[in-house]
Parts: structure tokens; sequence; C-alpha cells
């Protein structure tokens, strides 16, 4: 795995087989393939990495009261608070591996007099043993590379210039005489490297959950028991949310199908509350008009919690009163349009015509002025989306004029014609090209017609 | 037929990224399309001008010169120049500009204009125009304002209103206000079509640099990319399409074309006037410097010798160069004054008049040089005298003396055009198609040397990192690289070239800043200089020329004082030397190329040297000259003359036209080309720009070869080894003055040797070779070398006693040139007694403290280096009261200091980490007996033709030639020596990564030694062990 250091990538990450063929942490990617040619080289990911991190903090916490999430993919427990009931820390340990297997998680676990002493054995361990219980310090610590304390790296920089590279020829030095030289970050390093080393856990509470799920004993033909379960759901989850002096931010609806599928779906609460009729009146209206072609056969809800926003309306100021049941408003207009077909319109920066993107409106956002530098000038088009096909009878010439349109919308002799206005683009990908005329017809009609290679169609039409 | 269009508002790729096509293709592009003239008007400078202006020549196309002005309110201002004095006017105007503001942001003001407003025409510009952008924020007053504004400055027919119509939606509508704004205020329209490529496929081009001006990618830029393809060039009739309603706009197009006259052909150059005595002219004075020069630098003044300066000097006064070369001696003498090692180079080698005036060192008489290679009769343009200096402090010092005596508007460097190619040019291609950066990462990286247009095409390239050619974007990143290359990217500053002007320099070229503080640069390029008639002095900077300076200074300051002139041109050790090819750190004949061909050219006399340093270079291997040469001097082929005529031309070179003057002199003799003619055909064959021009000679030389009767085959041959000078031509003078710097560094070596490689170490980075190879060579030839010390080594490497070298600290990476100074001079004050004495008075950083501690350089004042480097963590108090008992007593050896001293090997790695270089064992030496198999470098000799060997070392040097098919040269140093490898391109290409990638290799194949150049065919190659060796870094790919 390569990161980039600001200035260049290099390997900061690699297996073991890599290792044995030369590969080496530090080495830009050309060195390491040319030390491995059949290397596979992988980027950090680092919203992967968050998401173990995070499931790693889940399974320490089911584990013990008291975790400390110590540093990115890395947590300590405080076993004295757990029941081992008899069963041995290695055992414990194990079942707690198996645990961390069945989420998909790989593990390794030291378990040791103090936290740090935990954290080397935890580096110590490995695929053959990935449980590693410490009881003897000095005799474990000893011959271990200074590596597995990474210590910060001008130290690191230090002791080996003096030719430290084991704990054991570390902890050989005096302890003032590294104080000396090396200052508080030594002084630890050598504590550690001791075994003796000895602090607090800066505790992390586990992340309450708001979910309640079910799973039902046959097919549902109707939604009506659904939306029974999910009021019940909102009515428990919301209780919980007020008592904690929360409100919910997202729900999000899970629902396994008969086919083995999933259903899924996110709802942003546009003014996050904790009221359960204004909650559950979101997952109504979605019912309202879902579809599945399968039946759900179970069902489960999450609440995002946040904390309550409290704010006092102004004068001046056109913030919603409501937005949530601006939001449902929307969510029904939705439903009949379909998704993505609504909100603010905005015209995206190309040249493409008619390219615009839709944008849900931000009532919190402060008041933006409309004016822009360009004055607008001409008539405004009305656009036929899709644009119509059409027939266009041009004179032969270097730019064929259009004479005759035949469409679903103009049609008969163009008495004028404007143009051609070309335009192009993205002919590094997906190149497009045409050919914009303003033609009026003998109606009197002003519409925008375009050519694409030999096809002809009638964008618009101009308001008079 | 009369035309009916001019484009007058034009810009090239000289705008730098807001122009897709050269200056040359506009003007071809222009002269398809029947204009008679064409206007450039890049942005802020006339940098296409001179370009444009020959290319236009050459088509029968009038060139008009203008310039686009970026104003202090953000708006483009297009000018025209329609005389001589409104040409000086933008160029001053341009200047004033340019060296007022940044070198990214320097606009005019508009109290600027009416000063140098006369000569000018002004257009009002396209969309970036003041009166457009007005109009279209709707701001009709504005516009009127800022037209009539125009008017004042300009003068009444001087303004035109510019209208442009690209076939853009509401173009119409600010079109008609134009139109209505001109008619209002009674001044003439003018259509263009705001031209930004020659041909409407080079909008691709445009978009592309729109991004890289922009930095961003064409994913993101939207309407920062071109609405369509409509800025092209465009001919007479779609413009009068186009403008069908308003024919005067395109027929004002003709009047005011026909109305700019100004042409560069004479921008009234004049090079500054030598300020001679009372009574002197410039031409007496010349003459009686140069005899009186004569008379010292001749022992005998013969009359063969007088006779040639008569007749340089009879030439010299009639071509009215007599100031130029009496401001070239000047320098020459500013240079011996201040004791600064002066050589001329190039053709003015050929000139008796610049070697009596010491501008050079070679005697042209005795070496029977031809005059007019460096001057001829109807020679068009000046003659060429370019100077080597020292590199560095001291060649600048003549530059800033330039800049002094002639001021900052009178001397500039002229420009280095940096082009699109290579590496970097795809690199923004690939991010402006918005390639993942780990694709360009991998496509820049994997293969560092950026050498894949001999081996590796583009599309292979492309797929090795990581973007198969089915992506939808691979076809757009093929096409966009042979467009965008060679384009200009920004603009540079020439190594040493200077242009000086008597008056004002920035009324015929725009002047700005160069990156480099106080250095001005021009606009154009020396080849456009040259073009234009503006004479330029070279100032090389040459490291060799430092090397020699102080190699002689040190030579003095030994006791052993030796005169670069009196070395004996006849010393059979310096012979040896080269025949043994023992040449590393020997200027020009060190690289392997020239040392796998001494052994076979056995230099015997000087002129051999000569030949040496012309031969081995890509104009004779690619024209094949090498082994015929070298064959024929061996007796193993018959010398062929070519012609029987051309005997006396090419007896030097057994039958091979090797030099410039001889390529002149066959035309002389076997063409009768005159002189003026010979030089033409000469110029041409290095043109690089033109293919044309160099057909059209050639023709020339057949046909006047054939009026002469001369034989077809001879014919053949004589185009042939003509053709092969086209791109690579070396004139004899050249490698004349080339040949007395290779016999200097070379006598040094056999003579001086302490001194040389003293000199070589202090004036790294030079040459070809690392100093850690240097230095191992340094030992094969008797040398010792003493580490860096804090106790002994001053700032640059000093000699000790006979024979033995201490190193400096400029070796020390990491530090400055200040603390390794201040080291030396507490030192010199009183001796250091002890670490914390070190520490306090010298006050270093941890960091510096560390890097000696870690190269030994503390080792005098501790134990050994790891208790060094224990003792310098330690703080020190600067405000201990008792720091004076330490600082005077010497620290027992620390009983207590519980690190262990470094192994053999972990001293190695931290000599090379800390200084590149190690005077203990070489890496090889450490691991030797791992690998019994192995044979060393100097063992080789021993080896039978055929063996099959394997041999290992730190690759010092991979090369890849593009004369050499693909084959790689690999050379490796082990502890005793330098073994070389060749790997064929197959080979190369399988293991590409691991040979150019890995420190130490391990080479088998079949041994190969012919004349006693040995060399491996490389059958595998891998890298040796599994340790991490340390060893110095390689010089590749030359």
């Amino acid at each position: 795995m390569v990161d980039s250091d600001g200035s260049e990538t290099v390997v900061v990450e690699l297996t073991s087989a890599a290792a044995k063929s030369g590969v080496e942490v530090g080495m830009t990617p050309p060195q390491a393939m040319a030390r491995c040619p059949e290397l596979q080289i992988l980027s950090r990911t680092p919203a992967a990495e968050r998401t173990l991190s995070e499931t790693l903090l889940g399974i320490a916490c089911g584990a013990s009261a008291y975790v400390e999430a110590t540093a990115p993919n890395l947590c300590t427990l405080d076993l004295k608070s757990c029941r081992l009931q008899g069963v041995s820390l290695e055992m414990w340990g194990k079942a707690l591996l198996e645990k961390a297997k069945a989420t998909g998680l790989g593990i390794r676990l030291g378990i040791a007099p103090n936290p740090d002493l935990a954290l080397v054995a935890a580096e110590c361990a490995n695929a053959a043993h990935p449980v590693r219980v410490v009881t003897n310090s000095p005799k474990f610590l000893g011959g271990l590379s200074l590596r597995v304390l990474a210590p910060p790296a001008p130290v690191a920089a230090i002791l080996q210039s003096w030719g430290i590279t084991t704990l054991g020829e570390l902890t050989r030095l005096k302890r003032d005489d590294v104080a000396a030289r090396l200052g508080p970050d030594g002084v630890h390093l050598w504590d550690q490297a001791n075994g003796r080393s000895t602090r607090l856990l800066r505790l992390v509470r586990s992340p309450e959950s708001y979910e309640e799920a079910f799973d039902f004993e046959r097919e549902l033909d109707t939604a009506q028991p659904l939306l029974f379960l999910l009021r019940r759901f909102v009515d428990q989850l919301a209780a919980r949310l007020n008592a904690a002096g929360l409100v919910a931010g997202e729900m999000r609806l899970s629902m396994p199908l008969s086919d083995g599928t999933r259903y899924e779906r996110l709802f942003q609460i546009p003014s996050p509350t904790a009221k359960a009729d204004l909650l559950f009146r979101i997952l109504d209206t979605h019912f309202e008009n879902l579809r599945l072609d399968h039946a759900p056969v179970g069902v489960r809800l999450n609440m995002e919690p946040a904390k309550a926003e409290h704010q006092q309306f102004q004068l001046y100021e056109n913030a919603l009163r409501d937005p949530n049941r601006f939001a449902e408003t929307l969510a029904r207009i939705s439903a009949v349009v379909g998704n993505g077909n609504v909100g603010v319109p905005g015209l995206k920066g190309t040249h493409k015509p008619d390219q615009f993107t839709l944008t849900m409106p931000d009532f919190n956002a402060p008041v933006r002025s409309f004016a822009s530098g360009k004055p607008a000038v001409g008539l405004p088009l009305r656009r036929f989306r899709p644009p119509l096909p059409a027939q266009v009878h041009a004179v032969a010439a270097e730019l064929p004029r259009p004479r005759y349109i035949v469409s679903e919308q103009a049609h008969g002799a163009v008495v004028d014609a404007l143009g051609p206005y070309r335009i192009s683009g993205d002919w590094w990908e997906a190149a497009w090209s045409a050919e914009e005329w303003d033609v009026q017809m003998e109606d009197g009609g002003l519409y925008r017609i375009s050519r694409h290679g030999e096809a002809w169609t009638v964008e618009g039409c101009y308001d008079l | 037929m009369i035309s009916e269009f001019v484009e007058l508002h034009a810009r090239s790729a000289f705008s730098f990224l807001r122009g897709a096509s050269c200056p040359e293709q506009l003007a071809r592009q222009a002269a398809v399309l029947g204009m008679p003239a064409l206007a450039l008007c890049d942005r802020d400078g006339v940098y296409g001008a001179p370009r444009l202006f020959a290319t236009a020549k050459e088509h029968g196309l009038r060139a008009i010169v203008g310039a686009e002005l970026s104003m202090l309110d953000g708006s483009v201002l297009p000018v025209l120049v329609e005389n001589r004095t409104g040409y000086q006017n933008l160029c001053r105007l341009i200047t004033q500009a340019k060296l007022r503001g940044s070198k990214t942001d320097a606009p005019v003001m508009w109290e600027d204009l009416p000063e140098f407003a006369e000569g000018l025409v002004c257009l009002t510009g396209d969309e970036e125009g003041a009166l457009r952008q007005s109009l279209e924020r709707g701001d009709l007053d504005g516009a009127e304002t800022g037209v009539r504004r125009l008017r004042a400055i300009f003068g009444a027919g001087n303004v035109y209103v510019e209208i442009q119509r690209h076939l853009e939606r509401g173009e119409q509508w600010v079109n008609s206000l134009l139109v209505q704004l001109a008619a209002s205020e009674r001044l003439p329209l003018l259509a263009s079509n705001g031209v930004l490529y020659a041909e409407r496929g080079q909008r691709a081009t445009l978009d592309v640099l729109t991004c890289i001006r922009n930095h961003t990618h064409l994913d993101v830029a939207g309407e920062l990319l071109s609405r369509n393809s409509e800025r092209g060039l465009k001919p007479a009739r779609h413009m009068r399409r186009l403008f069908a309603d308003l024919p005067e706009a395109l027929s004002n197009t003709v009047y005011l074309g026909d109305r700019l006259q100004f042409s560069m052909e004479n921008l009234g150059y004049e090079f500054p006037r030598y300020p001679v005595p009372q009574g002197e002219t410039m031409d007496s004075f010349l003459r009686k410097v140069t005899l009186a020069g004569a008379r010292a630098r001749y022992t005998h003044l013969g009359a063969p010798a007088l006779a040639q300066l008569n007749r340089e000097l009879a030439l010299i006064e009639k071509l009215g160069f007599a100031g130029y070369f009496l401001i070239v001696w000047d320098i020459a003498n500013f240079c011996t004054e201040h004791d600064i090692l002066m050589q001329g180079r190039g053709s003015a080698a050929n000139s008796a008049v610049c070697y009596s005036l010491g501008i050079t060192s070679c005697d042209p008489i005795s070496n029977h040089l031809l005059f007019e290679r460096f001057l001829s009769e109807g020679r068009k343009g000046w003659p060429d005298i370019d100077l080597d200096l020292p590199s560095g402090s001291r060649r600048e010092s003549v530059i800033q003396e330039l800049y002094r005596r002639y001021g900052r508007h009178g001397a500039a460097m002229t420009a280095n055009i940096i082009t699109f190619r290579g590496k970097s040019a795809l690199r923004e291609i690939g991010k402006a198609l918005n390639f993942p950066p780990d694709v360009l990462n991998r496509f820049s990286s994997l293969y560092a040397s950026g050498d894949f247009p001999h081996t590796l095409d583009l599309q292979t390239h492309l797929q090795s990192a990581g973007m198969p050619l089915e992506h939808p974007r691979a076809a757009a990143f093929l096409s966009l690289y042979p467009q965008l290359y060679g384009l200009p990217r920004h603009l540079g500053q020439h190594s040493g070239g200077m242009i000086i002007c008597q008056g004002m320099l920035d009324s015929m070229v725009p002047l700005e800043r160069a990156s480099m503080p106080g250095r001005v640069v021009a606009q154009w390029d020396k080849d456009d200089c040259e073009d234009l008639g503006i004479i330029k002095v070279d100032l090389l900077g040459l490291g060799m020329m430092s090397v020699l300076q102080e190699s002689l200074e040190l030579c003095r300051s030994q006791g052993r004082p030796v005169e670069m002139a009196a070395i004996s041109r006849d010393d059979p050790a310096v012979f040896e030397l080269m025949q043994r090819a023992e040449t590393i750190g020997v200027f020009q004949i060190e690289s392997r190329a020239q040392m796998a061909t001494l052994p076979r050219m056995r230099p015997k006399t000087f002129y051999d040297v000569v030949i040496e340093v012309a031969i081995i270079r890509p104009g004779p291997i690619q024209g094949d000259l090498v082994h015929p040469y070298l064959n024929r001097r061996a007796g193993c082929e018959p010398v062929d003359y070519i012609h029987p005529l051309l005997e006396p031309v090419l007896k030097r070179t057994l039958g091979v036209p090797l030099f410039q003057e001889q390529i002149l002199k066959v035309a002389m003799v076997i063409a009768d080309f005159r002189g003026d003619e010979a030089e033409e055909l000469r110029r041409a064959l290095g043109f690089h720009r033109s293919d044309e021009r160099m057909r059209k000679v050639i023709l020339k030389l057949r046909a006047a070869m054939e009026r002469k009767g001369i034989g077809p085959e001879a014919i053949e041959k004589v185009i042939k080894g003509v053709a092969s000078f086209a791109l690579y031509g070396f004139p004899e003078s050249h490698a004349i003055s080339f040949a007395n710097l290779v016999w200097t560094s070379a006598w040094l070596k056999v003579h001086r040797t302490a001194e040389f490689f003293t000199g070589l170490l202090n004036n790294q980075p030079m040459g070809f070779y690392s100093p850690a190879t240097l230095l191992r060579d340094g030992k094969r030839h008797g040398l010792r070398f003493k580490p860096v010390s804090v106790l002994h080594s001053q700032w640059k490497c000093t000699i000790e006693e006979e024979g033995c070298i201490r190193l400096g600290f400029c070796l020390v990476r990491g530090l400055s040139t200040g603390r390794g100074k201040r080291i030396a001079a507490q030192r010199a004050e009183q001796p250091f007694v002890s670490l914390h004495d070190f520490r306090t008075r010298t006050q270093l950083a941890k960091d510096e403290l560390r890097v000696l501690a870690k190269i030994g350089a503390l080792n005098g004042l501790a134990e050994h280096r790891r208790d060094a480097l224990w003792q310098v963590e330690e703080a020190v108090d600067p405000g201990d009261l008792f720091s004076w008992v330490n600082r005077n007593t010497k620290e027992p050896a620390s009983m207590d200091q519980p690190l262990a001293p470094m192994s053999p090997g972990e001293r190695t790695e931290a000599d090379y980490h800390g200084t590149g270089l190690t005077v203990g064992p070489h890496p090889m030496q450490l691991v030797r007996a791992d690998f019994p198999h192995l044979w060393r470098a100097a063992d080789l000799p021993e080896a039978r033709n055929g063996d099959w060997v394997a041999i290992a070392g730190n690759v010092i040097c991979r090369q890849r030639p593009g004369t050499a098919k693909g084959f790689v040269f690999v050379s490796v140093e082990d502890e005793t020596g330098i073994a070389n490898a060749v790997i064929a391109p197959a080979l190369f290409e399988k293991l590409r990564l691991l040979i150019t990638q890995e420190n130490f290799l391990v080479i088998t194949g079949r041994l190969q030694n012919a004349d006693k150049v040995i060399h491996i065919r490389a059958s595998s190659v891998e890298r040796l062990g599994e340790t991490l060796l340390h060893g110095s870094g390689s010089h590749d790919f030359h």
C-alpha cells in the first residue's frame, strides 16, 4: 500500500510476501516494483479505514465498559471489570477474535498488565498467534525491535544513529541519560521499553444506537402492518432521543426483501426533530407511493442522533417556518414526477445547451442576489424536453439555411432564419457538436432548431 | 488578385498558454489562405515576431507586428505597429511595465500609454477588451468614455472598433452595439477573427492550454473552454460571408494592413561603440591592439601571420565589426584583471585577430584553420564569439559587469524558450484530462529517465502506467501530445547568451525580469536575435574552467606553479594516460564512449586529441564516420578522399569529413562555392528549424558539383557526408579549443594529481562522475584522502601534504556554507579543545552536529562516531557560568559513554549518507567474501574473450544514447575499479525497473575484449544480495 508523504509516494504497508521479495517501507513504487515486478500496488482509502476503526471500536465496546480509542485501528480495553468466568485470558481473547471475524475484521490482540505493554504485545501478535498474553515483561520486551513502539520520527532517527535497534538495547541506557538527550518522548519510550509505563485510559463511550428492527414470520402483503410497526419504532426511538436531549438528523430505512435483496432509503430530516408525528409522516408519505417488486420480510429503522438546533426567526428573513413540512411536500411531488426531478434548477457551467442541475433548496443559506454581470437579452425560450425530431429542408450552400420545417410543433416555410450558431465540446471523451438556428415561421412562430450531423430537432419556441 | 481581408489580430503560442499555434504555423496557413499580410498580437510581448517575420518572408507574406497589452483594469488592449517609432514605443512600453511589475503580473497603466502612443494603432479588442466588456455589462456610457479615451491617446485615425463573429449566440447583440458606437463616434470598423490557432483542429490544444493556465481540468473547466472551433485563420471568402452586411469592416483590414508598413528587416540595431583614445578610430585602435597582442603571442611574427592578420583586419573594417572585437577584447581584459580564467570557443578560434587579442587560445595559423568559418564578406549577421568562463560566481561577476556598463535597459540575457516536451508535457496533458494522480505519478516515476521516445512508444507507456488503451480518454491523450509538443510553455533565460546595444536595447526588443535576481532577459532567444542581426556574446559557464582555475591556483600555493599556456603539448605521460583510458575527471574524454574509443585511437599527438573530441559525438556516430576513421587509422582499410580534389582538405582526417571547416572547404573546392555560400551551406545544415532550407542548399551543392563534372559516386558521397552534419556539426576550431582543456586537465591529472582532484571535488556537481567515483579514481592514482574533520577541514577540500587531500565541509550534506566557514574561522582563532568547546563556539544546530558526528568529523573530540552522536544530543546551556572551564579543558575519554562504535558497514553507510562518498572501504569490499564467484573489475583483463563472467558493483552510470539503437550501457564500480556492461534492448525492457532503480547489480554475460576495451554483454541482471547496500548515485541516461 502506498501513500504520499507530501512530496513523494512511498510504500507504507506491505504483505510478508512483498517483504520477502525485498520490498521495504519507504520505497517508491518503481523501486518496489524493481524488487517485485508482480507487486500489486494499492492506495490508501481513508473512508474504508475509518469504517474499520469504527467497527473495531464497536467490538471493543461490546467486550469491555472501559475502552480507549488509542489510535486509528487501535483500541485499548481495561479488562479489570470483565467477568472472565474462569476462562483463561487467551481463550477470552480468542473468543473476541471470533467475534471480530464474524464482522469480517481480522484483529491482533495483546493482553498485558499495562496499556503500553498490551500495545506491544498486540504488535507482536501475528497470524499464527493472534492473541499474545504477556506476563514476564522483561523477557518479552528485551529482544523486540524498537519499531513495535512506533517512536516519534525524530527520536527514532536518533536511536537509529546510536545503533539502538531493540527495546533491550534502549533499556540498557540509563533513564536519566536518555532523558537528558531525548526529553520526555525518550523517557516515555524508555518506560514503555521497560514495560513499566502506566497511564490512565482516555475512555470513550460506546456510541448509543438508535435502531429498531423486526423480522416478519411471513412475507407482508400490504403496507398496513409495516406502517403499524414503523409507528411503534418511531415512537420508541423518538422517546429515547427526547430522553437524551437529542433529535433525529436522518433516518435510515432498511427492508430485506423476499428475493434476498434489500431495500434501503435514507431520509434527511430538513429540520432535525424528535417529534414522532413528524418523523412518522415522512415515512408514511414515502410508503404512499412505494411499489416493491418483492415483499419485505423484515424492517430496520435507524435514527442518526443530532443536537437540537434552536433558532429565532428574524423580521426580514425568508427561512421556512416548517422545513419538514416543506420536505414532505417535496416528497409528494417527487412521488409524482420521479426522484431526481425536483429541486431548484441551476445552469451547469458548460457550453452544452440545456444542461442544468437540480438542487434541494437551502433555506438557511444567506440570500443571494441573482443579478449577474451580463444583462439578460432576447426572448425567453421554452424548451421541448426532449427536443422534437424534425425534417428541415435547407438551401444547399456552404452554410445551408433552413427553408422549410416539418415537425410536430413547427411546420411550414421558414420566413427568416438567424444563424448558424455553432457549439461543440467534450472532444476528449464524448464529443458533441451542434449547429443552431433561430427561425421564424409563416405563422409568426419563433423556434430554435438544431442540427446534429444530418439530424435536425426543434429545441424550443420563443415567447413573443 | 487583391485580397479582401487581412487578419490583424492573431495570437500565437508565444502568448504562453493563450494560443495554440506557433507563429510559423500561422504564417504558413495565412499564406495558404492567400492573405497578403498577417498581424501577430501576442500577449504582452513580441516574443513570436521574429519567427513570424522569417516564415512570412519565406512565403511571400508580410508580417505585421503588434501586441495585446494587459491593462491594469484587467482589460486587454491590442495595438499594431505602424512604423519604427511605433515599434520602439511598443518595446519600451512593454519593458517599462515588465520591469515595474512582477514576473507574473506586470500590467500597463492607462496613463503610460500617451507617452508611447506614437506610431501605434489600437483596436478596441475582443471579449477581453475594455469596450466589449463595458457593452456586455450594459454600460454604454462607460463604452463611449473608453472609446473617447483611446481616441485621445492614439489619435482619431488610429483607433479601430474591432468586430468579431465566431458563430456564437449573443454576439449579434454586442456587435450591433459596436456598430452603433462606431457610427456615433465616427470610428472605422475593423473585422477580425481574433485568431487563437491556425487551423480549427487545434482547438483541443487550446482547451488543454486553457486548463493548464487555469490550473484545472477539462471536466470542470466548463465555460472557460472554447464554445466552438471558430477561432482559426479564415480565408477572405469566409470572412466576406460573415461580414456581408459590413463590407467596410473587411475593406478596412486591407487599408490598415497597407498602412502598417513597419518591417523587422532593419530594427536600427547598433552594437555599442568602444570608447577609443583621442585621435584613434575603432578600426585603427583595433589594428594597434591586435598587432601588439600578436607580437606578444607569436614568438616570430612572420609574413604569413601578418598577412592573415591584415586580411582579417581589412575584412573586419569593411564589415564595420571593429567595435565588436574591441568590446569582446575588453571583456577578456576584465577577466584577466580580475583573475578569471577565460577562453574563447567556437568559430572565433578560427581568427588570428581573436588569438592576438587574447580572446582565444589556439593559433589558427599554425593549425591551418579556415577564417571563413568565422567571418566572410558576404556573410549576414555578426560573427559569433563565445567565451568559456568558470561557472559560478566568477562568471556571474562578468555578467553583472556588463549590466553595470550598459545599464538595465542596455543589456539583457537572451531568452530560452521552454517548450512542451517529454514527461512534463505528458503529465500536464494527463492532468488536463483529469487522469487519476496515481496514474500520473506512475507514468512519471516508472520511467524516471524520460527516455521513452527511444524504445517505449507512448501507447505502451500509457498502458504500463495503468491506463488501458480502451480508456475513453486514451485516444485524446495520444493525439494531444504531438500537437502540444514543441509549443512554448514559458520564457526562461539562456545560460550565458547576452545581448548589448548602443543606446537603448529596450527599443529593439522588450525586456523583462528574469527569475534570477538582478538579471534582465530579452523576449527573444539567441536564434531570433541572430536572425534579426542583434549580436550576442555567449558567456558560458564551464565547470572544468573552474576546476582548472582552482587547480592552477593550488599549484601556485603549493609552490609548483604552472602556466596553462606553457604546458607542453607533447608529453608522453599524458598520452599514456589517454591510451590507457584512465580519463575519469578529464574534460570531455571521460565519458564511457570516449573511454571506449581511446584505447583504439591511441592518441599520440595533440591533433589526435582534437579528433577524439570531435569524433565521439552524435553526428559522426550517426553518420557512421567513427569506424571508418579508426579502421583507416589502424591501417585496416584504405584511405578514401572521395575525390582527388579533396585530398588536401580531408588529409588530416584520413578522408573522413569530421569538421565544419572541412564541409566549407569541400563546398569551396568541389562545388566552387564562395566563402559566404559555403557558410550559408553550413548554417543551413545547422539550422535545425528548417528542413526546407537544408534541402535547398543540398540541391544547390549537387547542381554545382554536377556543373563541375564531378562523378555521381563522388557526389553521393559528398552529399552523404554533408548531410550527416545536419544536426551536430562541430567546428574544428571549437574542437581545438576543447582539446586545449582536455589536454590541460589530463596534464594536471598526471603531473599535479592532488591539485587536480582537489579542484574537481571542490567544484561539484560537474562532469560525468560522482565525487565518490572521483575519489576512488584519485586513490588509484596514488592519492590519499582524509575524512572531513572539524579539527582540520576547511570549507573546501585542501591539500594537507604531498599526495594527501583533506576533504572539506563543502561535501557535507546539510551543512551550510556559512556554518562550514564559521567552524574553520573559529578553529583558526583558537583550536577546539573539546566537543563542548566546539559546540559553544560554533553554535551549530543539532542536525548539523548530528551529521558531523555521523560522518566522523567530530572524532578528534570524541572517542568514536557514536560517542560524538551521544554527546551532541546533550543540551548545552549557553548561560552556563562555568562553561569556560569545559572550553579550556580537554574532556577525558568519556568512560561512561554507553554506545558501541559503528561497524565498518555502518560507517560506510553513514559516510555515503552524510557526504555521498567514503574514504573507507568500498561497499563491495565489505561483502566481497559473500560472493566469491564474482569477478573484480581489476581482474577482468585476465579473462579471455568470450568467457562467461559475472560482475557486480555500485551502478555509477546508466546510458542509453539515441545513437545506440536501444542498447544500454551500464558501469558498475567495485573496490578495484569500474566494469562496463552492455545490455541488449530486449533484456533492458524486461528488467527495466531493476536496472534503473537498483543501486547495486550483478551482471552476468560473456566478456568481450577488443583492443583492450572490455565489456560484458549481459545475459542476466540481478540485484546484489538481500541486504541494502549504500553507495553513490548514478549518472543516468546522457
